[in-house]
């Protein structure tokens, strides 16, 4: 263990390479600690650029380097290459998304027989085989299953509604399904409803559906298409007394939420990914310390009550 | 009698290529022309510069004794020049009535609506004056028998005013019986005063209708206007694949030097 | 004869192409209204209209470019990137009309486009369009930024194309799609270039022998194509005031679904516009009779998918031997 400590490390260091280099303080020491954070997520969209946010002030709270990898636009392939440039930089520790489990497990397999400590951020590996630290990051049954408590704590009147606006994709089934749940322990139904990515097809549905059951006292959506799909609707057709709630932080969303039509948005948290991502590493390479469960960075409530903070901060960088 | 069309020493080249060496070629009113000739022979190509698709590098033509030169396709049909192509400018889907009239399709006034009561009656009327039966106007061209669309193709050209219709290979993918129709159809339009160039590989069918035969080979014209029933078919065949002269065929020794 | 009676009607029969379009729809509305509740109400009926409208708008162009022989799957980033050009000209302060100048200056580019790649390049046209599909994609996605793009003013354009016309929810873009329908209707059944866009995709050969010029057939047909997108793109804009990298992905397909309901084979030179009023407006009853009736949405694409394989098999089989 010992032989790990930053001073042990630099004076290793020094010895092997033939150039030398300050170590004087251990504060110095730290400075010479590279960390990367390779997800499949370009650092200039929205979601991830909070998520850069965090990673990067972790590193500067520790006194660390750490550096973003990610492609710019979505490929597996450019993604895996980013991953072995990150090992072939002999980093103290990597931070990776699991997107694609099978693509990801070798170059992971290779880190670790390096020596290099990885944890997973943002996208788990479902089946659990990818030896790394732990996970950071949401939890997709959870959130749909804390949204579904949420609602019901608020109270309504007969079924609700799982609005899918991508049938089949795994995030949304997953937290239907938590949704779902949650509710039917208190007995009330859950309607999973697929309303296609299109709005105007999205508003007919939503139109045939309360035809069809006007008792509907909940309306879930999962992300930005169906949430500016429901807020087409109710434009036109006001539900008074339907509770509805969202997923992600996105203007339409907020301004719903502002507007008093939307009770509340589930969020990630995905700075804490970046920031407690780094963290993580460093005190596994530092200090050999290792949480034993993972962390779980969502789900985080935005509601009337917080909305203007977390508009600030959404503004700042940090949501 | 002057002849409706007078090719004589046309030639073509494309590029290097030369085409049609020398062509010569009669059709009278009231004649059928059988244009003999190998894969090769020049005889589409002949046939491509009378419908006016190419216009002849040298040599001339002849339309009721007047010299003629065709720009385009649309001038040659405005003469009275109908070509019945192998896929004999026929539509499967379209029916029998809209194919009769594709491309000069009869619009209403004031709107330019297509008339398509005036252009089914006018198709079954002038096809049954022409001696061909149709069920129903409305049928697709594709139900029919090769004989029946081989006939509404010549029944159309007619229609539109041919005085020369040229057949490529009418009788190529037809059965017995198929062949029969449309060689008695040649022979009926024949009577009706048509100048009829019937292009076709198939000797028995050349000497069955044709009253002249005209042969080409390697580009040139070898025999021309041959009296029909003075050939027998097994002397076409030589007279095409060239193991027989025109000279050889009149009794004559061939002049020396050649 | 009562035999060759019966023979004499399907005969007749089958030179309608929408058979098995009007079949299908009889059946899935009977169905429907004798099962779904409410299922004939109006503000049900009104929302299938809706339904069908946009897609079935970009459904008229997908049977005229199908019946004259080619395919175009561009429309959907078609619909998508023309909706942005009309927003940014009018979020630039030009007056309404100008901006739809602009779209369908900007949509004829398009076909012209389109029909240059397939009819110069000699490329397959289901090959340059899904290329073409592509380059349109990933230009909206880098001019929109992945972000939702916003009307400023929808003012009264937005009204006449998509307005709410009746209380039960009918809108402008319902009727335009029925007019629209009608107007292409009769430009395929009693104009002439109608008959020459079937000659051209039923045998090119056999047009142009008979003068027919088929290179300008299509070039019109690629041209009606991208002008029914893109006013399907307005459609969409004017419904929800805004759009997405995403607007109108799917729709090429959703559109020749409709087209060959409607009774348009993949091999050109048949097709009925009225044929693809009834396979559009199929699409939307099934989607909206399954909720009525209580059962899972999810089921819709798959039963929509389910009728388009009968409707074809009864297309098919009505018309025997005609297209072998």
């Amino acid at each position: 263990m010992s032989l790990r400590h930053p001073l042990v490390l630099c004076l290793a260091l020094l010895l092997t390479a033939a150039a030398g280099g300050g170590c004087e303080t251990a504060e110095e020491v730290r400075v010479d600690q590279s960390y990367f954070v390779v997800t499949h997520g370009s650092a200039g969209s929205p979601f991830w650029a909070v998520v850069v946010r965090g990673a990067m002030d972790a590193g500067e709270a520790l006194g660390v380097r750490v550096q973003y990898l990610g492609p710019d636009q979505f490929s597996v392939e450019a993604f895996v290459s980013l991953i072995d440039a990150a090992i072939a930089a002999r980093p103290q520790g990597i931070a990776v998304s699991i997107t694609d489990p099978t693509a990801v497990a070798e170059p992971i397999g290779r880190a670790l027989a390096a020596g290099i400590p990885v944890v997973a951020i943002n996208v788990a590996d479902p089946r659990g085989e990818i030896p790394y630290l732990l996970y950071i990051g949401s939890d997709e049954y959870q959130a749909g299953y804390q949204g579904g408590k949420r609602l019901l704590e608020r109270g309504f009147e007969g079924s609700a509604v799982c609005a899918i606006h991508e049938v089949g994709n795994l995030t949304h089934e997953t937290r239907c399904r938590g949704f779902a749940e949650a509710l039917a322990e208190q007995g009330v139904e859950v309607v999973a409803l697929d309303i296609t990515s299109d709005t105007v097809t999205a508003v007919e549905v939503f139109r045939a559906h309360f035809a069809a059951h006007p008792n509907t006292g909940a309306v879930m959506t999962l992300g930005a298409d169906g949430m500016s799909s429901w807020r087409v609707f109710v434009d036109e057709r006001p539900r008074e007394g339907v509770l509805h709630a969202t997923f992600d932080l996105d203007p339409v969303t907020l301004d719903a939420i502002r507007d008093g039509l939307t009770l509340f948005t589930i969020d990630q948290q995905q700075y804490l990914q970046g920031f407690q991502g780094v963290m993580a590493l460093y005190l596994k390479h530092n200090f050999e310390i290792e949480q034993a469960n993972d962390v779980l960075t969502g789900p985080g409530f935005v509601t009337a009550e917080n909305i203007e903070t977390i508009a600030s901060l959404i503004e700042a960088g940090y949501r | 009698m002057t002849p409706l069309l007078e090719v004589r020493n046309v030639a073509r080249q494309f590029g290097h290529v030369q085409a049609i060496r020398r062509a010569n070629l009669a059709v009278a009113a009231g004649q059928v022309v059988a244009l003999l000739g190998d894969n090769g022979a020049g005889k589409s190509t002949l046939v491509k510069i009378i419908q006016g698709y190419h216009a002849p590098s040298s040599g001339t033509m002849w339309m009721d004794g007047q010299p003629i030169r065709f720009a385009s396709p649309a001038e040659a049909r405005d003469a009275g020049i109908e070509t019945v192509p192998q896929d004999l400018g026929l539509v499967p889907l379209l029916s029998i009535y809209r194919n009769f009239f594709l491309g000069r399709e009869l619009t209403r006034k004031p709107f330019g609506f297509l008339d398509h009561r005036r252009m089914r009656a006018i198709c079954t009327r002038s096809l049954a004056h022409l001696g061909i039966q149709v069920r129903d106007p409305n049928e697709a061209v594709g139900n029919l028998s090769g004989g029946e669309r081989q006939s509404i193709a010549i029944g159309r050209a007619e229609h539109f005013g041919a005085r020369l219709v040229m057949l490529d290979e009418p009788t190529s993918a037809l059965s017995v019986k198929q062949t029969r129709m449309v060689l008695d159809y040649i022979v009926e339009a024949r009577a009706r005063g048509l100048a009829i160039l019937f292009i076709t590989h198939n000797m028995a069918h050349a000497h069955a209708v044709a009253d002249r035969i005209t042969v080409m080979r390697q580009g040139r014209t070898v025999a021309e206007d041959l009296p029909g029933d003075e050939v027998t078919v097994e002397e076409m065949g030589r007279l095409v694949m060239g193991t027989l002269t025109v000279d050889q065929l009149a009794g004559r020794p061939p002049p020396a030097g050649i | 004869m009562q035999g060759d009676a019966r023979k004499h009607f399907l005969g007749r029969l089958r030179t309608y192409p929408e058979i098995g379009a009007v079949t299908m729809f009889l059946a899935v509305f009977g169905f429907f209204a004798l099962l779904a509740p409410n299922f004939l109400s109006l503000s049900s009926l009104s929302g299938m209209l809706n339904l069908a409208s946009v897609v079935g708008t970009v459904a008229i162009g997908a049977t005229v470019l199908m019946v004259a022989g080619e395919f175009d799957l561009s429309v959907g980033a078609t619909m998508g990137l023309a909706a942005m050009v009309f927003i940014q000209l009018s979020n630039a302060g030009l007056p309404p009309v100008v901006a739809l100048g602009g779209t369908f200056v900007f949509a004829s580019a398009v076909g012209l486009l389109n029909a240059v790649v397939v009819l110069r390049a000699r490329i397959s046209s289901f090959i340059a369009t899904l290329g073409m599909m592509m380059v349109g994609r990933s230009l909206l996605v880098l001019w929109t930024g992945g972000s939702i793009v916003r009307l400023d003013e929808p003012g009264w354009m937005a009204a006449l194309v998509a307005g709410r016309i009746h209380p039960s929810g009918l809108r402008m873009m319902a009727l335009w799609f029925v007019v629209l329908i009608v107007v292409f209707h009769v430009v395929m059944t009693q104009r002439r270039f109608g008959n020459a866009v079937y000659a051209v995709g039923g045998k090119p050969s056999a047009a142009r022998t008979m003068g027919i010029q088929v290179g300008r057939v299509k070039v019109v047909a690629f041209l009606i194509t991208a002008w029914l997108a893109a006013f399907a793109g307005l459609m969409q804009l004017s419904r929800i005031g805004s759009i997405n990298a995403l607007t109108g992905e799917g729709f090429e397909l959703q559109a020749i679904a409709a087209a060959v309901v409607g009774g348009a084979l993949l091999t050109g030179g048949y097709g009925s516009v009225l044929g693809t009023l009834f396979g559009a407006l199929v699409a939307g009853m099934v989607r909206n009779g399954l909720i009525l009736m209580g059962f899972d949405s999810r089921l819709a694409t798959g039963l929509i998918g389910l009728v388009l394989i009968v409707a074809v098999i009864i297309n098919t089989s009505l018309r025997g031997e005609q297209t072998s």
